[in-house]
């Protein structure tokens, strides 16, 4: 779910960049890929649905992520995943083992002030975070720019799956070293799940991004 | 002097003996070559197979055993983390069996898997000739033991360790003891993690124990797991009739078998309910190819035996034979 508000104009190319490699890298690992279904979301006051629980074995092409007016809702972004993901699971889990689904959650800004979306992001993602929410996924934030570390760790469903630009980090190259860990987190987590998290990050942050430890 | 010849060698014409292969079901995996166990990556380096197959069989049932590395870890040359034991009490005819998977993340849980499988064997076949009886819980507990004691002997400590032997060692277990009663088979059981033990029949799968539990269509992949023991063990015992399957498997066979219905539980149908197949058989039985299903398998069948009944001619029933070309005309060959 990446943010296509128009503040990411010079950005959205390592994104695309990105995309391409996660194809290659499946394409290069077939009995990989075979255990990954991904959708690729783009949001801004509303939400695109750029790929749709794809078998990347199936495409030769990855579709190009965009940025168009209209804000930064979080609202839009948070319940369409709560749709999305109750009927992908139902629907996958008619004929496949479903490991918890994984997010991984890019912004360059702060929700809308002004969200004419009922329900509030904020409601929106506590039932994202709600344990008792069966299919709850595990969320990996990433906040570059003008996103707040605050809102990131909020957004994250655990601590160590907030990540924030470090200071002195290009932005491009940073999202371009999002990319490259998103490729690897999906990689690693398509060998044999087993413990208690379906999803496998690798145990540095990407380089541009520190993790947010609100305590210091 | 002879100078060898620079010419290349005459084509050989290959052997007219088929090989079956893998036995695919619905699309199957990737095809590769396994790779080598990477011994470098363990504490005390170990030959380790990557399959092992056994069987046998009294007047009251037969078994069936194979384990075989699966192909995320032939592809990652990672060692088989399954391992199994058997035994029979000969005296009563009982078999006694331990089914063990070593934990994803414990890079030394092979070792953890085939020591504690023997382990439950030897204690199980011991309880079974003892007056006290069985105690499935008294074995669970000392095989819990294994990993801590291992510890030692890995890493050469003077006391175990337990933060290690979780770390490290951990694996499930699931052990079944199997009587024979009039008519049928009692087979006991009880699991530690996420193995499982059910009942093939034609109207599918009926599970007697364990299994990975999950929720609103999620699996759950965490697992509980030796040297960890849960607070209360479940033991189940149950009838297995003549015409029925005792299945004992770990997560790699039971998560794509699930309940039966579906191309792997036809398959198993079709291969087992008929009769106890080959070792070699079993082996592609269990070892079957299918995409995303790449985890470690064990699996363990045991067939009561039918009343009256005369075991299959397996050799006409499953492989082609391979007959000696007939002589060459005029070579004297005379008919007998």
């Amino acid at each position: 779910m990446v943010d296509e508000s128009s503040s990411m104009s010079p950005w959205v190319g390592y994104l695309n960049d990105g995309l391409r490699s996660l194809l290659d890298a499946m394409h290069e690992q077939p009995s990989k890929a075979a255990k990954i279904r991904l959708t690729v979301l783009g949001f801004s006051a509303d939400v695109r649905c750029h790929l749709e629980l794809q078998d990347l074995r199936d495409i030769h092409q990855m579709p190009m992520l965009g940025v168009r007016e209209g804000g930064t809702s979080y609202a839009a972004a948070f319940s369409e995943l709560i749709g999305r993901i109750d009927a992908d699971v139902e629907r996958l889990a008619l004929t496949n083992l479903v490991h918890r689904p994984t997010v991984f959650f890019l912004t360059d800004g702060q929700p809308a002030e002004i969200d004419h979306h009922v329900p509030s992001w904020r409601e929106s993602l506590s039932r994202l975070h709600d344990p008792e929410n069966r299919r709850h996924p595990n969320l990996l934030a990433f906040g570059v720019q003008d996103a707040r570390p605050e809102t990131i760790a909020e957004i994250a469903s655990r601590p160590d799956f907030a990540y924030r630009q470090s200071e002195a980090a290009d932005v491009g190259q940073a999202i371009s070293n999002f990319m490259q860990f998103f490729v690897q987190s999906i990689v690693a987590s398509a060998t044999t799940a087993e413990g208690a998290d379906s999803v496998r990050v690798p145990s540095a942050a990407p380089e541009g991004f520190v993790t947010i430890d609100l305590v210091q | 002097m002879r100078v060898p010849s620079m010419l290349p060698p005459e084509p050989v014409e290959p052997a007219a003996i088929p090989d079956p292969g893998r036995l695919i079901v619905g699309v199957g995996a990737h095809e590769l070559e396994p790779r080598p166990v990477d011994t470098r990556r363990s504490a005390q380096p170990a030959y380790r197979s990557d399959a092992v197959l056994d069987g046998f069989g009294n007047a009251h049932w037969t078994v069936r055993a194979a384990s075989v590395r699966g192909d995320d870890h032939r592809e990652g040359g990672i060692p088989r983390q399954d391992d199994f034991a058997l035994g029979q009490h000969p005296r009563s005819g009982t078999l006694v069996l331990a089914v063990a998977d070593g934990v994803s993340a414990a890079a030394e849980s092979h070792h953890a898997a085939l020591h504690v499988t023997r382990r439950a064997v030897d204690l199980l076949l011991g309880q079974v000739g003892s007056r006290s009886g069985l105690d499935l819980d008294k074995v669970v507990e000392h095989c819990a033991y294994v990993p801590m004691a291992l510890t030692m002997q890995l890493w050469g400590l003077r006391e175990p360790d337990a933060e290690l032997a979780v770390r490290q060692l951990s694996c499930t277990l699931t052990l079944v003891v199997v009587r024979p009663e009039e008519g049928h088979l009692l087979a006991t059981s009880v699991t530690v993690g996420d193995g499982a033990v059910g009942i093939l029949s034609g109207e599918g799968i009926s599970m007697l124990q364990g299994g990975k539990r999950g929720t609103g269509g999620i699996s759950s992949s965490a697992v509980l797991a030796l040297p960890r023991r849960p607070e209360l063990i479940e033991i189940t015992t149950a009838a297995v009739s003549p015409g029925e399957v005792l299945l004992v498997g770990t997560d790699g066979i039971w998560d794509p078998l699930g309940s039966g219905h579906n191309q792997v539980g036809d398959m198993f149908r079709e291969t087992l309910l008929p009769g106890p197949p080959s070792l070699m058989q079993f082996g592609r039985v269990t070892d079957f190819s299918r995409e995303t299903w790449d985890d470690d398998r064990t699996l363990i069948a045991i067939w009561p035996s039918v009343p009256g009944a005369e075991r299959r001619d397996r050799a006409a029933r499953e492989m082609p034979r391979f007959l000696e070309p007939p002589p060459p005309a005029g070579d004297g060959g005379s008919a007998s």
